[in-house]
C-alpha cells in the first residue's frame, strides 16, 4: 500500500462579507460547514424586502426584526424560518445565529448554525396556518446532518410531499390553504427575484 | 403571511433580550456570557481599514495562530469573518498574552459601525464546551516555538464560570519563576504573561502586555 501523506490540519477559515470598504456584489455566499459552525452570508440590496426571522411560540407567529444592526439567537428546537429565504419551518437540534448589517445600499445577513459538539444532526420541517396557527404537517428526519445541507438538500422530500397536494396544505382546524411551499432560495444577482413570503 | 398570527405583546416578552446588539444588552456580553450552545462576546471598538482598535488597549489587530508549519500571522479586517479551529493555539497581540487552546471553535466578526462616525462591533462566539471540553493556556518560546508551560483549564465540567478565574491562576503560575519562561531548547528568557483583562495588571504582566 503506498503510504499517505497526512494532511496539513485547517488552523482556521475566513468568509468575507464584503470588502474592506463595505462594497460587495448583491447574492450569497453557499452554507460553509468546517468544524463546529456552519456559515452562510447573504448580500442583499436594501430595495429589497427584508429577510426577518420568525418563529413559532405557542402557534403564535413573533417576528424578530428592525432596521440597522441585530443579532439574535433562535434556540434549537424553535420552529422558525427566515422570510423570503425559505418557505417551510426548520426545526433543529442545533441554534441558530442570525446577524443582520443594513449598510448604505446593501444589507448583509449572516446565519450560523451549531456549536456544540456531538449533535445528533435532528431536523424537522413543518407549516403553519396562516390564519389560525394550527399545525398543518410535520416531517421529521432523525440523524440527517447538519442544518446548512439540510435546509438546501434534505428538506426537499418535505416539500414534494407538501405540494404534492391542496389536500396536503389545508388546515385541519380552519380550512385554509397554504400556498405552496419553496426551498431555501438565497438571492442570486441583483437583478432576480426573491420569494413573496 | 403571517400577520393574522403575528404575537401581539413586545418581542422582549416572547425573547427576552433577542437583540444581542441593543444597547440595553450589549453589556451583558462585555466579557463572555454562555447562551444556549455558544459563548458570546461583543465589544466596542474602532474597526476601519487599518484594522481593530481597542479605546483601552490599542491596536490588537495582529493575531496569531500556530500549526505544524509554524507560526501563522494574519489580521483582523473589516467585514472578514475569521473562525480559529478547536485545537488551534492561538495569540492576538496586546489583548492576552498567553496561547490559548480551546477545544472549541472561535469565531470572530468585525463590523465596522452603520456610520464612519460610530464605534464597530467585535463579535466573538464560541461553542459552548461539554463534559470533556478544555480550555489550555500554553506558552511557547517565541524564538524556536517550543512548549514551556500549559496550565488546563476543564471548561464542561468545571463550568464556564470558573473561566477567568483559571485565565488569572495561569498567567500566576507562569510568571511565579522565571523558569517557566526561560525555553528549555534554546534557552531564550521570553516575556511575562498577562490577563485578558488589563486593568489588574502587575507592573510584570504591564512589561508583557507591552512586549508582546
Amino acid at each position: 500500500m503506498a503510504a499517505q501523506g497526512i494532511p496539513e490540519p485547517i488552523l482556521s477559515w475566513t468568509v468575507q462579507l464584503a470588502d474592506e470598504t463595505g462594497r460587495a456584489e448583491p447574492g450569497a455566499e453557499p452554507w460553509r460547514a468546517v468544524g463546529q459552525h456552519e456559515v452562510w452570508v447573504g448580500r442583499y440590496p436594501v430595495a429589497l424586502p427584508t429577510l426577518r426571522v420568525q418563529e413559532m411560540h405557542s402557534n403564535r407567529c413573533a417576528e424578530f426584526g428592525k432596521p440597522g444592526y441585530y443579532m439574535h439567537r433562535v434556540p434549537a428546537g424553535t420552529p422558525y424560518r427566515i422570510s423570503h429565504l425559505f418557505g417551510f419551518w426548520h426545526i433543529a437540534d442545533a441554534d441558530l445565529t442570525w446577524l443582520q448589517f443594513e449598510r448604505s445600499g446593501l444589507t448583509l445577513y449572516v446565519a450560523l448554525a451549531g456549536g456544540s459538539t456531538g449533535l445528533a444532526g435532528d431536523h424537522a420541517v413543518a407549516w403553519y396556518c396562516a390564519q389560525c396557527g394550527a399545525e398543518i404537517s410535520r416531517q421529521a428526519f432523525p440523524r440527517a446532518g447538519r442544518s446548512g445541507r439540510f435546509l438546501t438538500h434534505g428538506s426537499q422530500p418535505a416539500l414534494d410531499a407538501f405540494n404534492a397536494s391542496a389536500d396536503q396544505r389545508r388546515c385541519p382546524a380552519c380550512g385554509w390553504e397554504h400556498p405552496p411551499a419553496y426551498p431555501f432560495s438565497p438571492l442570486e444577482t441583483a437583478e432576480a427575484a426573491i420569494p413573496p413570503w | 403571511m403571517f400577520e393574522a398570527i403575528r404575537v401581539s405583546e413586545p418581542l422582549e416578552r416572547v425573547a427576552e433580550d433577542w437583540d444581542f446588539l441593543a444597547e440595553r444588552v450589549l453589556p451583558h456580553f462585555s466579557t463572555f456570557k454562555p447562551v444556549g450552545q455558544n459563548i458570546y462576546g461583543i465589544r466596542r471598538r474602532h474597526i476601519g481599514p487599518v484594522g481593530v482598535t481597542d479605546l483601552k488597549k490599542g491596536a490588537i489587530t495582529a493575531h496569531y495562530e500556530m500549526g505544524p508549519s509554524g507560526l501563522v500571522h494574519w489580521e483582523h479586517k473589516p467585514f472578514q469573518l475569521h473562525v480559529t479551529s478547536a485545537g488551534t493555539p492561538h495569540h492576538v497581540s496586546h489583548n492576552f498574552g498567553y496561547w490559548h487552546i480551546n477545544d472549541m471553535d472561535e469565531m470572530y466578526l468585525p463590523m465596522p459601525g452603520a456610520t464612519p462616525d460610530e464605534l464597530g462591533y467585535f463579535i466573538l462566539l464560541m461553542g459552548a464546551p461539554r463534559a470533556g471540553e478544555c480550555d489550555r493556556f500554553a506558552w511557547y518560546c517565541e524564538q524556536c516555538l517550543t512548549l514551556m508551560h500549559e496550565f488546563v483549564y476543564r471548561t464542561g465540567d468545571d463550568g464556564f464560570n470558573g473561566f477567568w478565574k483559571a485565565e488569572r491562576a495561569a498567567v500566576n503560575e507562569y510568571n511565579s519563576d522565571s523558569a517557566h519562561r526561560r525555553c528549555p531548547e534554546c534557552g531564550t528568557l521570553n516575556p511575562p504573561g498577562y490577563c485578558w483583562q488589563f486593568n489588574k495588571d502587575s507592573a510584570l504582566e504591564r512589561e508583557g502586555r507591552t512586549a508582546w
